[in-house]
């Protein structure tokens, strides 16, 4: 269920701040708040997400369940 | 083979509290002797060690939490990711055997590493003496020490309390080793 990402290396890690949408999940608006390293099946890396809604709800998720998305709001990343 | 929890406890977060330990021991040999900065350099190696300890064990539960999500339809795993994050004492709370064994348990696994080793069960009391010390280093003495937690740091005395970290993050690892080799139907790791 791997999702297309919108960035040119794929080596490198979504930065902290990162607006993403987890796929397979009405979750379409979330942002990247820890990088927490490699500790998915396989040696996979887990990001830990908060999802903006109200209240704030935070997920722990496979990099290969997110997608990179434009942060239209204007507005700075929630974290920042 | 350990985990990646396990792994990088071992040699990354070890590699960084021995600096610290070393930091505190050149402090605690200055002559002459700068009582106020050694305490200082010390409740600062406590702080750091509560938190590589704290650190280690979310990651060792969200490691397990992953692995368990993986063997179920593809789906579910939003879902099941969700229920795992949500409310973990180990994100806001101290990494007290009480708060370990609370997340732990939602796995379904037999927590009880007092049994698993001779020192086990001092372990956990150097652990409770640890957190004892962390919130009394973090909010500036509020608090009165509980009866019997040490009241006088000392270099040798923390370092016991890392030992006693180690020996539990040891036996945190094997108990949820055996516990999800038991869920997975072989080996997590």
């Amino acid at each position: 269920m791997e999702l297309k990402r919108k960035r040119l290396n794929r080596d490198e890690p979504y930065p902290v701040g990162t607006r993403v949408k987890i796929g397979y999940s009405g979750f379409e608006n979330a942002e990247v708040v820890e990088d927490r390293g490699f500790l998915g099946p396989g040696g996979a890396r887990v990001y830990r997400v908060m999802v903006v809604r109200k209240p704030r709800m935070y997920i722990e998720v496979l990099e290969e369940q997110l997608e990179a998305i434009e942060n239209t709001s204007g507005l700075p990343p929630a974290g920042m | 083979m350990p985990s990646a929890a396990l792994t990088g406890w071992q040699q990354d977060r070890a590699h960084r509290l021995s600096k610290i330990d070393l930091h505190c021991r050149e402090v605690d040999a200055l002559v002459p002797p700068d009582l106020a900065f050694l305490d200082e350099t010390l409740r600062g190696y406590v702080l750091h060690l509560s938190a590589h300890f704290q650190g280690f064990c979310r990651d060792l539960y969200s490691e397990c939490a992953q692995l368990w999500i993986d063997s179920i339809p593809t789906s579910y795993r939003v879902s099941a990711q969700s229920q795992f994050s949500t409310g973990l004492l180990l994100d806001r709370g101290n990494p007290s055997y009480e708060n370990l064994k609370r997340d732990f348990n939602r796995f379904g696994v037999r927590m009880d590493l007092q049994v698993l080793d001779a020192l086990g069960p001092k372990s956990v009391t150097d652990l409770s003496h640890l957190n004892e010390w962390r919130n009394k280093a973090s909010h500036q003495d509020t608090q009165p020490l509980r009866a019997g937690v040490p009241i006088h740091l000392t270099a040798n005395l923390v370092a016991t309390w890392r030992a006693s970290c180690e020996l539990l993050a040891s036996l945190l690892d094997r108990t949820m080793y055996d516990g999800m080799s038991l869920i997975l139907g072989n080996p997590p790791w």
